[in-house]
């Protein structure tokens, strides 16, 4: 079974603002270069295994350097 | 995976990887920056993505190679072995009205990367201490440290706002004392 954290008594009070400031984070609209981004997606050419970038995790989660 | 499928799934995702981005930079440019890196990388190795595991936890993990990896790049550019140059680049956020969340937020913005990352994880996602410990690829006693260093240096910075508050109360408080004469009850 996972472990959980232990509580403290700030605990709580922390994670209810941190719990704002990322609602806050995650409602914000995306900017206009990522929108576009999106957008572009599909025109973007798909690498093939061999060419995978650096920091891409592989089928095992393992990053490759 | 269907690539429009794929796509969709990305897109769904966006706003919450932005949000993680902004937890580890605090810096609007910088997630921007580092957002676009990590759909870029992911579009382009989506046949690593085992179809049916969780795509934002995959999305995450990139998301952190991509940024550790060029804060250590940065840090070996600049000779700033401990990223603490990296850790004190960050924006004052705009205000927002809550004067305690804006000072919650600076508070935040202090604290190194990495314990900001096992804040959000386990405070807001709700992820356990293994399930982070995989996501950051340390110990669960990493995580552990992380989570109660973070939490208890905003805890500290917190209760000093709140002495400030009051002090700053208690000032004002003497001030409308002394221009009405000292009548004020």
């Amino acid at each position: 079974m996972a472990q959980m954290p232990k509580s403290q008594p700030w605990d709580s009070l922390i994670d209810e603002n941190l719990k704002k400031v990322f609602e806050e984070d995650a409602n914000a609209d995306l900017p206009p270069q990522l929108m576009d981004l999106l957008d572009r997606l599909d025109k973007i050419h798909v690498a093939t295994q061999e060419a995978s970038g650096p920091d891409t995790p592989t089928d095992d989660g393992e990053v490759e350097e | 995976m269907n690539r429009q499928d794929a796509k969709a799934e990305l897109v769904s995702h966006m706003k919450v990887l932005r949000a993680f981005a902004m937890s580890l930079t605090r810096n609007d440019a910088a997630a921007d920056d580092l957002v676009q890196d990590t759909i870029l990388k992911a579009w382009t190795n989506l046949d690593k993505f085992q179809e049916g595991t969780n795509m934002r936890a995959w999305l995450f993990t990139i998301l952190r190679n991509t940024f550790y990896s060029s804060r250590r790049k940065a840090a070996r550019e600049v000779g700033d072995s401990t990223g603490a140059i990296t850790d004190s680049i960050s924006v004052k956020p705009d205000h927002d009205g809550h004067l305690q969340l804006a000072e919650f937020r600076a508070a935040l913005e202090q604290l190194p990367a990495e314990q900001r990352e096992v804040l959000t994880l386990i405070g807001v996602l709700q992820y356990s201490y293994e399930e982070a410990a995989e996501v950051c690829g340390v110990k669960i006693g990493t995580i552990k440290s992380r989570l109660n260093r973070g939490r208890e240096a905003l805890a500290i910075k917190m209760q000093l706002n709140v002495h400030e508050t009051m002090e700053l109360t208690d000032a004002a408080t003497h001030a409308v004392v002394a221009a009405s004469g000292g009548t004020a009850a």
